[in-house]
């Protein structure tokens, strides 16, 4: 009997090994709507290839500091924001794609092909750095980046800081209001941020905070992401977006294949299904993420809130990543010596 | 037992203490030190910065000012709990300690609350027409000094319970019976029995605060960045592990200088501390 009872348990735990044996795929990426990326992104591409997705989890900065202590062991695919994008780049974790096996890359905009080169992975999705205010605080409407050194702003703006995604684009900002380039001339662009800094409350490192800035009355202006707005106007009604006159700054998310794993092949082939109509559509129509494929149509209802249309995208004033990553470490010691001081 | 076997016994855990304890602090310590030829050029050039030293000075200043608040609120406390809170000791005990079992995350969008422009406080200032238009407390030093006062609060409030309670009723009835009064008694007998307890509450809250990297991280404003946050902003921004292992060393080193000035006014206080 118990020779029999053994038998049974061994084929029970060879079957457990068997169905826990399904490949898996280690993708790092944010937190944010896992529930709603399980239902529309991942599920079905594990349902298609048979495989098992598993996360890691974190801001863009834990997941790329893990990822360069184990020096890229473990992980398959991550997704990362533009700058961070550029040091995984540099910092040699990222593995060249082979575009052959990506077709859907075809169907995406110009602008999300190849950001960092035709090596590199595509961009999945495009944000919009714009500004928002409170139209109930702020009589005289802001429509420049210009404006946000108008002196009734005094004390009542919030930018994001230099270690966010957005931050940059508050230096290239101050440089084009003292029309300078701030890669340039840094000394100038930092001058004129100064200057800023007299209308800056609180520097901002979360979106919820800027959202917490809004509804505690403690500002009336912020620089953001486009996807933060949804949050503000929960909290303040009164809060509207703008595209300033000079065009907003485009922010890119990326997902790239990380170097040494041994599911190129795979990973490809997720990237390639992120990238599909029917994954864009479905991604964009819950609002998780913008939508970079062109065959993807919303109505004007879907798409609010996100960042769609050829106009606008055309629109948009590039970030050169390259030339903030090179700058970075002396670009946030002046931020800080301006703002911390 | 002989003394090669008490060795023996001990050795087991010294060393485990070396390994987990000492051996990172050795690690991070060897980090900062780039070449033998110039051992502490790292730490010159972080203090060169005009603006590193003034890091340094605010956050030892919050966290002194921090220590400070709280051994004057602390006191009237802890006498109170041990001398005559009776059979409501063990719940005025976790009142005390209550703000510990919160996160600091909450704790912290609390105090927002409180102090922002639409926050309770300058509602009721305005209310009561002290002021007209809303205070700015909220992104400044004093709000990173409030929130931190109330989170370290009850680590100055507990040793000073511990140590209040053991001073015997007799001792305080003997020198009023002499003619001592209430302040003598409190200057000559019951501050240096109790100073044991104000330097572990002291040191426990100093380094609190020191370290505390949430509360001025949501309370507080750029112009009140501390080494924490520095320390975050170059480990996991810039990813310089080498700045980040010299500020945490500078950290402890004042930590440690503090501790000694807080021992030699306890000693003073009480010779026998």
């Amino acid at each position: 009997m118990k020779k029999v009872f053994v038998l049974i348990l061994l084929i029970m735990l060879t079957i457990g090994g068997m169905v826990s044996a399904k490949e898996k795929l280690v993708i790092s990426t944010w937190g944010y709507n896992g529930d709603l990326l399980k239902k529309y992104v991942y599920a079905p591409f594990e349902e298609k290839y048979d495989v098992e997705i598993v996360l890691e989890t974190g801001n863009n900065a834990a997941r790329l500091n893990k990822l360069k202590l184990r020096k890229g062991k473990g992980t398959d695919l991550i997704y990362l924001a533009s700058s961070y994008t550029m040091d995984a780049i540099e910092a040699g974790l990222i593995e060249k794609i082979d575009r052959s096996n990506l077709p859907n890359i075809s169907q995406i905009y110009q602008l999300a092909r190849a950001p960092f080169g035709n090596d590199y992975g595509p961009a999945y999705t495009v944000m919009r750095v714009g500004i928002i205010y409170d139209t109930a605080q702020i009589s005289e409407p802001i429509t420049s980046w210009n404006d946000l050194w108008r002196s009734d702003l005094t004390r009542k703006i919030s930018v994001p800081n230099i270690t966010t995604t957005a931050g940059p684009t508050i230096v290239l900002t101050a440089g084009r209001h003292v029309n300078v380039d701030a890669f340039q001339q840094p000394d100038l662009a930092f001058k004129s941020l100064k200057k800023m800094k007299t209308n800056v409350l609180k520097t901002y490192n979360r979106s919820s905070n800027l959202a917490n800035m809004f509804a505690q009355g403690e500002i009336s202006v912020g620089v953001a992401l486009n996807f933060v707005m949804g949050r503000v106007k929960k909290a303040v009604p009164s809060a509207v977006w703008v595209d300033p006159a000079e065009g907003s700054y485009a922010s890119i998310n990326t997902i790239n294949v990380v170097k040494g794993t041994p599911k190129k092949e795979l990973a490809e082939k997720f990237i390639n299904h992120v990238l599909s109509e029917k994954i864009q559509l479905d991604i964009a129509l819950v609002k998780v993420d913008s939508p970079v494929n062109v065959n993807v149509k919303l109505s004007l209802e879907q798409a609010e809130g996100l960042t769609y249309g050829k106009d606008l995208i055309a629109g948009f004033q590039n970030v050169d990543w390259g030339s903030v990553n090179s700058r970075k470490k002396e670009w946030i010691n002046n931020w800080n010596e301006i703002f911390s001081n | 037992m002989n003394n090669r076997l008490h060795i023996l016994l001990v050795l087991p855990g010294v060393l485990l203490v070396a390994a987990l304890l000492a051996s990172p602090l050795f690690f991070l310590f060897l980090d900062t030190i780039p070449n033998l030829e110039h051992p502490f050029s790292l730490y010159q050039s972080f203090l060169e910065k005009g603006f590193h030293r003034k890091i340094i000075i605010r956050t030892i200043r919050v966290a002194l000012i921090t220590t400070m608040i709280c051994v004057i609120l602390a006191y009237p406390c802890a006498f109170f709990i041990a001398r005559y809170a009776g059979r409501f000791k063990a719940v005025l005990i976790v009142i005390a300690v209550f703000p510990l079992l919160l996160s600091p995350v909450v704790r912290s969008f609390a105090w927002m609350a409180i102090l922002g422009k639409n926050g309770f406080l300058n509602d009721l200032l305005q209310f009561l027409r002290i002021i007209e238009e809303p205070l700015q407390m909220l992104y400044t030093e004093v709000a990173v000094i409030i929130g931190l006062t109330y989170l370290f609060m009850p680590l100055m409030i507990l040793p000073l319970v511990g140590v209040i309670e053991n001073i015997e009723e007799d001792l305080l009835d003997s020198a009023k019976s002499l003619g001592a009064n209430d302040s003598s008694v409190f200057l000559k007998i019951i501050l240096p029995l109790s100073a044991s307890g104000l330097l572990v509450g002291s040191i426990l809250v100093f380094t609190g605060s020191l370290t505390a990297y949430t509360t001025p991280r949501l309370l507080g404003g750029d112009q009140a960045m501390t080494l924490s946050t520095l320390i975050y902003q170059n480990a996991m921004t810039l990813f310089e592990w080498d700045a980040a292992s010299v500020i945490a060393i500078i950290m402890i080193v004042s930590t440690i200088l503090v501790m000694k000035i807080f021992g030699s006014l306890a000693t003073r206080i009480n010779p026998d501390v």
